[in-house]
């Protein structure tokens, strides 16, 4: 067995095997990955909203946030959009390929605290990949918390990630799950067509005990913060997952900065009461 | 406290080169003075202000970090010993201010801290300012440093006064080049860093600078106005020695690959443009405030210390007059 010490995951990747991989909607794929190492594999802790650094041999280095939660160990998974270099190699690969790891890196949700609360989660687009982790990590564990609401805000009706896992959350009780679609163009939506926060109608919050967590494209923060003071929920309770460009996650490179912060350690998610004052933040 | 004759600096160099690469001031094609190492330019004597400070030492330009090859990984980390002689106490204090940085969050950069472990430092006291642009005092420092180096030197005209900060530089002081002192030096050291404190003129008004930013009286408009003469050419951020962002980026080597970072500058519009073509910093205006107020702001929120040390680099670079003392009297209008 490894020792403790000799375990690298911040500066040095580790190799990862490519278990399975499976087609998203379009432009969009999900790996499930698994250290080579097992003493590295046991290792690995992470929050739910943390990201790793993938490196595809090669090519190079790119943050992706963790799919998968922390209450199902062994197996890393990151859901990927074909975008620029390192993430379109990655379509190049196939199953039992190796690719390698770094991290987990960053603040992510806060577990502790939002145990026992109302949650609602809003997601816009892939900003689903992150939430995913936390969505999985609280069914797992759901007696712990209270009410579930999930919004997400897909493109269209082809383009909504995690579709039949999603789906399956439609039936039952212990979760309000609301799903918007920008446009429906062959009209075969039978659910909310508009932006996600017209779903705010659809739920009554309570702005005493419920905790938020968003994470989609810049826009969508805007607006739904918005809605959300407008129903009185605290800032310091509103948790947003941001996005910079970043070439190092560990606070050394300096790009992902965000006024006196860095996105990649004191980040990816910060309470909206943290970052309200910094004009570039959202 | 020990002598050290001006004549027994190149002898002292040469033979510590023997053991460990050593580094200082040189001129090349009599045109710059630049860091470099013994023997690869002409060591005249005087120390001046190098074009690029030292950082260049302890965080080069370009730097392997991580060997590939096949399903090996390694990182690649150079602990040579390395002695530099001639650093200005500014620099030092930079470096002083990078270490921290650099083991920031409980995260030690191994790459950076394994060079600086390694390094040992000769500071020679500034005992009048080597350029127009120093602003030290201004910046709340002094021409001299009263911790953080192995050796300090004062210069005394035909020979410098040695004061040992550390262990390693205890040792340095037993070197044979070192004469012991006479009680008049004592005397002598306080005169000159008694003329040292009063012989800067350049005062910017960084103290207040700092104040005019946490009051938030800096604008878009103030920004705006003065990038717009910016061409975007990074030199203020290469030459600062404080100043430490890289990118990162994987090339071909010796049938595998290795990755590599190299300087990068929050002035360039790609800095913080993502793959998606969303750029939370879109206007010149937006990445010079980034800048300064790295600097002037967030650092003191961070660190309770301004970043800036006021070495004056970025005012002597910049090809359109935006370096730190421009900006810091810009600030003071306000
Ligand atoms: C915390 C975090 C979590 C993320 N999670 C996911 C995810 O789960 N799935 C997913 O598909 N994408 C995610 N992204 C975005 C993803 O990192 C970029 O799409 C990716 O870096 C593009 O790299 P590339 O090599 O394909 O593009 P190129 O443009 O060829 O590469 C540019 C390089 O710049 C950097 N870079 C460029 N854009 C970004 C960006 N938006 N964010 C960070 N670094 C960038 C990277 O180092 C990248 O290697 C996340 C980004 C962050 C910051
Ligand atoms: S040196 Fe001057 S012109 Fe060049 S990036 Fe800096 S501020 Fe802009
Ligand atoms: S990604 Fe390098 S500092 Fe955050």
């Amino acid at each position: 067995m490894k020792r403790k010490e000799d375990i690298d995951l911040i500066f040095q990747p580790n190799l990862v095997r490519i278990e399975r991989i499976l087609p998203q909607m379009s432009d969009h794929r999900l790996f499930q990955l698994k250290f080579v190492d097992e003493d590295v594999a046991r290792a690995f802790f992470h929050a739910p909203g943390q990201f790793v650094e993938v490196t595809v041999l090669g090519v190079g280095e790119a943050p992706i946030s963790i799919s998968s939660p922390p209450t199902r160990p062994g197996i890393i998974e990151i859901c990927i959009r074909k975008a620029g270099s390192v993430t379109s190699a990655l379509f190049e690969l196939q199953k039992g390929d190796f690719i390698a790891l770094r991290g987990p890196f960053g603040r992510g949700f806060p577990m502790d605290i939002l145990k026992g609360q109302d949650l609602l989660l809003v997601a816009g687009g892939l900003g689903m990949a992150p939430l995913r982790s936390l969505l999985q990590a609280i069914l797992d564990d759901r007696a712990s918390y209270g009410d579930l609401v999930l919004m997400y805000g897909a493109r269209n009706p082809d383009d909504i990630l995690f579709k039949y896992e999603l789906l399956g959350l439609m039936n039952r009780t212990d979760i309000k799950y609301l799903l918007s679609v920008d446009v429906d163009e062959e009209g075969i939506w039978r659910q909310y067509i508009g932006v996600v926060t017209g779903l705010f109608e659809r739920v009554e919050l309570n702005p005493e005990t419920t905790f938020c967590g968003l994470c989609g494209p810049p826009i969508m923060y805007r607006f739904v913060v918005q809605e959300l003071l407008k129903r009185n929920i605290p800032t310091e309770r509103i948790f947003v997952s941001l996005e910079r460009m970043m070439q190092c996650g560990v606070g050394k490179c300096g790009h992902c900065a965000i006024g006196e912060y860095y996105c990649c350690t004191d980040g990816p998610v910060f309470k909206y009461s943290e970052i309200s004052h910094i004009k570039e933040a959202i | 406290m020990k002598r050290l004759k001006k004549e027994n600096v190149l002898p002292f160099l040469k033979e510590m080169n023997k053991t460990e690469k050593v580094f200082c001031p040189q001129w090349v094609d009599d045109r710059d003075l630049l860091f470099i190492p013994l023997g690869e330019g002409e060591y005249k004597g005087d120390i001046g202000k190098t074009t690029i400070s030292v950082k260049t030492l302890v965080f080069p330009q370009t730097e392997d970090i991580i060997s590939f090859r096949g399903e090996s990984i390694s990182k690649i980390i150079d602990s040579s010993k390395k002695l530099l002689f001639g650093i200005r106490p500014c620099e030092m204090k930079a470096i002083q201010l990078t270490d921290r940085f650099m083991k920031r969050d409980d995260i030690a950069d191994p790459h950076y801290l394994s060079k600086r472990k390694e390094m040992t430092t000769i500071v020679i006291a500034c005992h009048e300012p080597p350029s127009d642009t120093c602003f030290c005092i201004d910046a709340g420092g002094m021409p001299y440093l009263e911790n953080g180096y192995d050796v300090q030197l004062f210069d005394v005209g035909d020979f410098y006064i040695a004061i040992a900060g550390s262990e390693r530089g205890e040792e340095i002081l037993e070197n044979k080049y070192f004469e012991q002192g006479i009680e008049e030096d004592r005397e002598k050291l306080e005169e000159i860093k008694s003329k040292a404190r009063h012989s800067q003129n350049n005062k910017p008004g960084l103290k207040n600078a700092i104040e005019i930013l946490k009051e938030e009286k800096a604008d878009e408009d103030f920004w705006e106005r003065l990038a717009d003469r910016c061409i975007n050419c990074g030199g203020c951020v290469y030459v600062c020695p404080t100043c430490t962002c890289f990118n990162v980026y994987d090339i071909p080597s010796q049938g595998g690959y290795v990755r590599c970072r190299s300087w990068d500058a929050c002035l360039h519009a790609g800095f913080t443009r993502e793959t998606s073509g969303h750029n939370p910093r879109p206007t010149q205006g937006s990445r010079l405030a980034r800048r300064h107020e790295h600097k002037l702001k967030f650092d003191i929120i961070n660190f309770g210390e301004s970043g800036c040390v006021g070495c004056g680099r970025c005012s002597d670079t910049c090809p359109v007059g935006l370096g730190a003392i421009e900006i810091i009297q810009e600030l003071n209008k306000l």
